[in-house]
C-alpha cells in the first residue's frame, strides 16, 4: 500500500511516515504544493494524508484536482485549523475523513487502515485476521463459527487494535478514540482498562488467543 | 452614599436657596422702608395741615366765643384734629408721635388702629391752645403680610422659572454631554463597534467627544490586537504540540524502553493533554469572540444533552456517579451546534470532574431553563468563577481554567443567562435560554 503524506511540517511528516511504515505500508512525503501536485499526477496512492494549510496554495485545491482526475484514493484531511467549515468543505469535496492536529499517531493509523480497507473490500466489507472475522456492515465479530457479542465500545476497540497491530497504544490514545476530542478534559481513563479487560475476556471465551498485552505504565499492544 | 444628584440639579437647588434667603431677608427691609416713607409722608402732610389751620385761624380774627364755637364744631366734623384750650400758656415744640387707638371714624369697630400724630402749641387772642392732628396709617403687620405675600409669590414664580429654564438648558446645551454618556454606557469592547458622536457647537463637549472617540478607538485597536495575538499564538503552538505528541507516540513504540522511562512518558502525557486542552480552549474563545461561528441552525437541546451524556458515560461509570436527567420536554434552540455542544460538554465535564466517587449529578431541563447540579462541600467563589484562569483549586491538574470562561462567552454571544449558586450542598449552574 502506498501512502502520500502532504504536510509542510517536515518533521511531523517524517514522524507520521515512521509510525505508519511497516511491511504493508510505504510512505512518501510531499512538503509543498508543487511537489504534492506533481506526485498526485504522476503516481497512484491508496491513501493521501492532506494538510489543508499548505504554503504556496490551499490544500483544498489538491482535493479538487483529485476529484477532477477521478482518482479513487482515500483522502484524510489533517488540519491545524480545527475549524468546522474546513471539515465540511473538505468532506464535501470528497475527502473521506478529517483529523485535527494534534492527534495520536495510532488514531491516524487506525483511520488510514479503515479507509484503505473500505477502498479495497468495497464489496464484501469483511476483515479476516487469523481465526477472527469481522463483518463491518453488520458490525459482528466471529471466532471460527462462534459469534462474539461485543458492546459498541469493545467493537471500536477491537478495530482500533487491528489497525495498530504490533504497536503500543497509550491509554490517552485509546480514551480519545473511544470518547472523542474531549478525553483530555479528564485525568483518569480507567474505563479503558475495563473495556479492554472485557474485550480480552470475551475473545478468550470464544477460543481466540490472548493477543492483547498490557505494557507497563503505558497501555496495551496487539502482539503479532 | 445617599441619593445621587444630577449635575444640573445642584446649581438649581443652590440658586433657589439663595433666592429664598435673599427674598425672605428683603421682607423686613421693605417693611421698614415703606413704614419710614409712610411716616415721613404723613408727618409732612400733618405739618402742612397744621400750618394751614394755624394760618386760617390767624386770618379768621375770631373772638373768643366764635373761636369756642369753631373748636366745638371742629371736634364734631373733624374728630381726628383736636384743638384743646390750655389753662395756662405752656409753649412746647412740635412733636411727632405714633399712637394706637380705636378709630373715631368707625365707632362700631373696636380694633385698635395705628395713627401718626402731630402735636403743636399755639396762642390766639392771648389764649393757649394745643392742637393734635392724627392720620390713620397702615398697620405694620398688615404691611408685613402684604409684602410677604407678594415676595413669596415672586419667589414661587422665580423657582418655576428656574426649573423651566434649567430643563430647557439641560435639553439643549447639555444634550451632547448626555449623548456621550449614553455612548459610553452602551460601549462594549467585544462588539467591536466604534463610538461616533455628533458634532456640537460647545467647545468643551466637542473636545470631550473627540477624546471619547479617540479613547474608544485605541481601546478597540488594542483589544483586537490582543484577540488576534491569542488566536495567532494558539495557532503557532499547534505545530510544536503536534510534534511533541507524535514524538511521544514514537517513543512509546520503542520495545527496549524500561519501566522508568515508561513512567516518565506517562507523566509527560498528562500535562501535554492539559496544554493541548488549554490551547484548544484559547482557540475556541478567540473564535467565539471574533464571531467565527456562524452556522446557526435549529437544535434540540435535549438531544444535545443526551449525546453528551452518552459520550461521558464511561467517565461517570468510572466514578460511579448517578446521573438524574429530568427533561421530558424538548427545547428548541437556534444556534451553532459546535458551540452549544461545547457549552454543555464543559458544564457536564466540570460536574463529573468535581464530583466525589459515588455521588450524584442532577440535570433538569424545563422549557428554556437548564440546571446542572452536583454535590459539593462549599460554595465556589462566585465573582471569579467565570473569569479566565481563575481556578478555585490550584492543585487541579486537569482543568484548563477556561471551561467556564467559554461557557460565559458562548452564553453572552447568544444573550443567554448563565449563573451559579450553591444550594443545599449542591453546586448548581443555571442557564436561561430565553
Amino acid at each position: 500500500m502506498k501512502i502520500l503524506i502532504i504536510e509542510d511540517e517536515s518533521e511531523l511528516a517524517q514522524d507520521m511516515s515512521t509510525f505508519l511504515t511497516n511491511e504493508d505500508y510505504r510512505c512518501e512525503i510531499a512538503s509543498d504544493y508543487p511537489s504534492a501536485w506533481d506526485k498526485v499526477h504522476d503516481y497512484e496512492y491508496d491513501c493521501i494524508l492532506l494538510d489543508l494549510m499548505l504554503p504556496g496554495g490551499e490544500g483544498l485545491k489538491i482535493l479538487e484536482e483529485l476529484k477532477a482526475l477521478n482518482r479513487s484514493v482515500g483522502v484524510i484531511i489533517i488540519s491545524a485549523k480545527n475549524a468546522l467549515d474546513d471539515k465540511i468543505k473538505g468532506l464535501k469535496l470528497g475527502a473521506d475523513d478529517y483529523l485535527a492536529k494534534p492527534f495520536h499517531q495510532a488514531e491516524l493509523a487506525a483511520r488510514v487502515e479503515s479507509i484503505i480497507r473500505r477502498k479495497q473490500f468495497d464489496s464484501q466489507n469483511k476483515i479476516q485476521y487469523q481465526e477472527l472475522s469481522i463483518d463491518l456492515n453488520a458490525k459482528s465479530v466471529w471466532v471460527h463459527e462462534t459469534e462474539v457479542v461485543l458492546t459498541r465500545k469493545e467493537y471500536n476497540l477491537l478495530l482500533f487494535f487491528l489497525g495498530n497491530k504490533g504497536r503500543v497504544l497509550s491509554k490517552p490514545a485509546l480514551a480519545e478514540h473511544l470518547s472523542g476530542d474531549f478525553a483530555d478534559m479528564f485525568d483518569s481513563h480507567d474505563f479503558v482498562y475495563a473495556h479492554v479487560k472485557n474485550l480480552k475476556r470475551k475473545l478468550k471465551e470464544a477460543g481466540y488467543g490472548n493477543y492483547i498485552q498490557t505494557i507497563y505504565g503505558t497501555g496495551y499492544k496487539w502482539e503479532l | 452614599m445617599g441619593t445621587m444628584n444630577r449635575l444640573l440639579h445642584k446649581p438649581l437647588k443652590a440658586f433657589a436657596l439663595y433666592a429664598l434667603i435673599l427674598l425672605l431677608g428683603s421682607i423686613p427691609v421693605y417693611v421698614l422702608v415703606m413704614d419710614h416713607i409712610w411716616n415721613n409722608e404723613l408727618d409732612e402732610n400733618n405739618k402742612l395741615r397744621l400750618e394751614f389751620i394755624k394760618s386760617q385761624l390767624d386770618k379768621g380774627h375770631f373772638n373768643e366765643t366764635e373761636l369756642n364755637k369753631v373748636i366745638e364744631n371742629w371736634s364734631i366734623l373733624q374728630p381726628d384734629i383736636r384743638i384743646e384750650k390750655l389753662e395756662k400758656p405752656q409753649p412746647f415744640a412740635d412733636r411727632y408721635y405714633s399712637i394706637e387707638r380705636p378709630s373715631i371714624l368707625e365707632p362700631e369697630e373696636e380694633d385698635l388702629e395705628r395713627f401718626r400724630g402731630l402735636e403743636s402749641y399755639f396762642e390766639l387772642e392771648n389764649r393757649a391752645y394745643r392742637i393734635r392732628i392724627e392720620t390713620n396709617i397702615e398697620e405694620l403687620d398688615e404691611t408685613f403680610a402684604v409684602i410677604s405675600l407678594i415676595t413669596l409669590s415672586f419667589l414661587v414664580i422665580m423657582v418655576i422659572g428656574f426649573v423651566l429654564l434649567n430643563r430647557k438648558i439641560t435639553k439643549q446645551s447639555w444634550r451632547p454631554f448626555y449623548q456621550s454618556l449614553q455612548a459610553l454606557k452602551s460601549f462594549e469592547l467585544s462588539k467591536g463597534q466604534k463610538i461616533e458622536l455628533p458634532e456640537t457647537d460647545i467647545l468643551e463637549f466637542q473636545e470631550l467627544h473627540h477624546s471619547i472617540e479617540e479613547m474608544a478607538a485605541k481601546a478597540l485597536a488594542s483589544y483586537q490586537q490582543q484577540k488576534s495575538f491569542i488566536e495567532n499564538a494558539s495557532h503557532e503552538l499547534q505545530t510544536p504540540l503536534a510534534l511533541l505528541k507524535s514524538k511521544i507516540d514514537l517513543l512509546s513504540q520503542k520495545t527496549e524502553v524500561n519501566h522508568e522511562v515508561r513512567d516518565l512518558i506517562s507523566a509527560i502525557n498528562a500535562p501535554l493533554a492539559r496544554l493541548n486542552r488549554i490551547n484548544k480552549n484559547l482557540l475556541v474563545l478567540a473564535k467565539v469572540e471574533s464571531e467565527q461561528f456562524q452556522s446557526d441552525q435549529n437544535l434540540n437541546l435535549k438531544q444535545v444533552i443526551d449525546n453528551a451524556l452518552l459520550l461521558f458515560e464511561d467517565y461517570m461509570d468510572d466514578k460511579e456517579l448517578q446521573c438524574h436527567f429530568d427533561g421530558s420536554q424538548s427545547t428548541l434552540l437556534y444556534c451553532d451546534p459546535f458551540l452549544v455542544e461545547t457549552l454543555i460538554q464543559n458544564l457536564l465535564s466540570n460536574a463529573i470532574r468535581h464530583s466525589k466517587n459515588g455521588s450524584g449529578i442532577w440535570i433538569k431541563l424545563n422549557g428554556s431553563l437548564l440546571e446542572i447540579a452536583n454535590e459539593g462541600q462549599e460554595s465556589l467563589e462566585t465573582d471569579k468563577l467565570f473569569q479566565r484562569f481563575s481556578r478555585n483549586n490550584s492543585s487541579d491538574k486537569v482543568s484548563s481554567g477556561l471551561g467556564l470562561a467559554i461557557v460565559k462567552e458562548i452564553a453572552h454571544k447568544y444573550h443567554w443567562q448563565v449563573s451559579y449558586s450553591f444550594e443545599s450542598s449542591r453546586h448548581i449552574f443555571r442557564l436561561d435560554f430565553s
